[in-house]
């Protein structure tokens, strides 16, 4: 049994360190389609820089692309990557180390849109054992859509308490979707809706015995 | 009852297939199975073929003696994106106490929707031999030619708004060749999508006899909860020229595109999903629409028409960068 877990560790590290370079390599591909000199330059060392730093380094890419599909001057991509990162860091420090790229992307989307750092760590105190991306996505879209952080996050830590799925989290942001654009405001149609995908949720009590199951 | 949809190959095909069993206070109990496809040739064709099957076994307690096996086909025409027609045929054969009758129909119709509002306008002509059917509710022939021939013209109309849906059909039947006939009959359900995935759907009225699929002249009220495992989620159409929506399927996996602008020669969506390279959105009638596959997670989304502004789409979140708007959607 030693032996197994020693053989799928090595091979596991062998395989980790052969798609590293592999990953480089696609961003370094990506980063093709910036076709300043100076600004591609300046990206790659930047992402490079805050690879060194332990910061998820995609978000940074894909938002330097973005910039550049909007036509933005050097510039303004380097304020936009500058202002990503440090977010980026204060996210990863609020999730823990244990926290993937995508969920600390999550985060760092939720402090562009006012959401307080504490609120995130109390998300996270609720499922510490397993992403809250979606959770966290959808907490940013309700706050952009102008629903208050503290409103929209109660409401969310409510239904993970309750054990809500991130698909049903998923439908309750859609819903309220439907009803803004129908013109009912954000705050009515959150309460709405999220009474209505708690309905669907077992009660307290058993989502606890659950839990210790 | 129970029912399951599935779609294959971007939906040129579809299979239904759907049990039932009804259970009536005067001991008259069925249990129902229904098979049904739908296929075109393409995504974009116009036309469409549709066709089922069904079997029915009535009155249980008394061993199965009774029973109506129907089939039905069907071909639709999109003529534009709001108007259609469609013609098809059906026949059924129902065995009650161990005699047999038969019954077939065709029909023709039309339907148009605008908005929010769909209607459906449809004329059916039957001819069938269940005169114990037909008289129990109240249609007699003058002669004994063995058959009985009715005509039937069906109005329904559908109205949409968010997550209600309102359906109201009215049929009125008249006597053909010696039936004596004259029968109106009006039934409406309204449904309630409280999620997506869940709504509830309730509705009552009064329903003529089917002698194809055996069915009496009956007055009745249902209520039912509808469950969506991997419903199809069509987005808004944009309010206003230039405007984009977007949906996302909730398994997860494609959205939805669609945007307004009818004098445009070419529209584009991109995200953190495509590195920020343009997919083209193609022309549909009268919006420009794209089924886009994404991967589980968070995705800033943009579009642009005839290669200006990027933009977001209306109904997402907003986020403003690079002196422009992305969208924000996440997928679970």
């Amino acid at each position: 049994m030693s032996n197994f877990i020693r053989w799928t560790a090595r091979l596991l590290g062998v395989a980790a360190i052969a798609s590293a370079p592999q990953f480089v390599g696609a961003q370094e591909a990506r980063l093709l389609a910036i076709r300043d000199d100076a600004t591609r330059d300046f990206v790659r060392q930047f992402v490079e820089a805050a690879r060194v730093r332990g910061t998820p380094t995609e978000p940074l890419v894909s938002r330097a692309l973005e910039g550049v599909a909007f036509k933005a001057d050097r510039k303004r991509i380097e304020q936009a990557m500058a202002a990503l990162e440090k977010r980026l860091r204060r996210s990863r420090d609020l999730l823990g180390a244990k926290a993937t790229a995508d969920e600390v992307a999550a985060g760092a989307d939720a402090l562009a849109a006012d959401v307080p750092a504490g609120m995130i760590q109390e998300m996270k105190k609720l499922a510490p054992q397993r992403q809250i991306t979606v959770e966290l996505g959808v907490l940013t879209e309700l706050v952009a859509k102008g629903i208050s952080p503290k409103v929209a996050a109660e409401r969310i830590k409510e239904l993970m308490a309750r054990g809500a799925t991130g698909a049903q989290l998923t439908e309750l942001n859609a819903a309220v979707q439907q009803d803004v654009a129908l013109g009912i405001k954000p705050v009515a149609a959150l309460e709405l809706r999220g009474r209505g995908v708690m309905s669907l949720l077992p009660p307290p009590a058993s989502v606890n015995s659950a839990q210790r199951r | 009852m129970l029912s399951g949809i599935r779609h294959h190959g971007d939906t040129v095909l579809a299979a239904l297939l759907s049990g039932a069993m009804t259970w009536a206070r005067d001991s008259v109990a069925a249990v129902q199975a229904i098979g049904a496809l739908a296929w075109r040739p393409s995504p974009q064709s116009a036309w469409q073929a549709e066709g089922g099957v069904s079997a029915t076994a009535f009155s249980l307690i008394g061993g199965l003696r009774d029973a109506n096996a129907s089939a039905w086909l069907r071909a639709r025409h999109q003529i534009t994106s709001q108007f259609g027609t469609m013609a098809g045929a059906s026949m059924g054969h129902t065995v009650r106490s161990e005699v047999g009758d038969h019954s077939n129909a065709f029909e023709v119709g039309a339907w148009a929707g605008t908005g929010a509002l769909h209607l459906d306008l449809s004329f059916a002509r039957m001819r069938t031999e269940d005169s114990l059917l037909l008289a129990a509710s109240r249609v007699f022939a003058r002669h004994r030619s063995g058959w009985l021939d009715v005509e039937d013209l069906v109005l329904t109309a559908s109205w949409e708004h968010g997550p209600f849906e309102v359906t109201a059909s009215g049929r009125k039947r008249s006597g053909l060749r010696g039936t004596d006939a004259d029968q109106s009959a009006i039934f409406a359900t309204a449904s309630y999508a409280f999620t997506p995935r869940y709504s509830v759907v309730v509705g009552g009225g009064h329903q003529l006899a089917d002698p194809l699929r055996g069915t009496p002249d009956v007055v009745i009220a249902t209520a039912l909860l509808r469950l969506s495992f991997a419903e199809v989620t069509t987005p808004p159409t944009p309010g206003r020229e230039g405007e984009a929506t977007i949906a996302r399927l909730t398994d997860g996996s494609v959205m939805i595109v669609r945007v307004r602008a009818a004098a445009a020669a070419r529209v584009e969506v991109a995200g953190s999903f495509s590195g920020w390279e343009g997919v083209p959105v193609t022309f549909k009638g009268d919006v420009w629409e794209a089924q886009v596959r994404v991967p589980p997670g968070r995705h800033r989304v943009a579009y642009r028409v005839d290669g200006g502004t990027w933009k977001a789409p209306a109904n997402l979140a907003r986020f403003k960068e690079f002196g422009g708007e992305v969208g924000l959607i996440v997928v679970p």
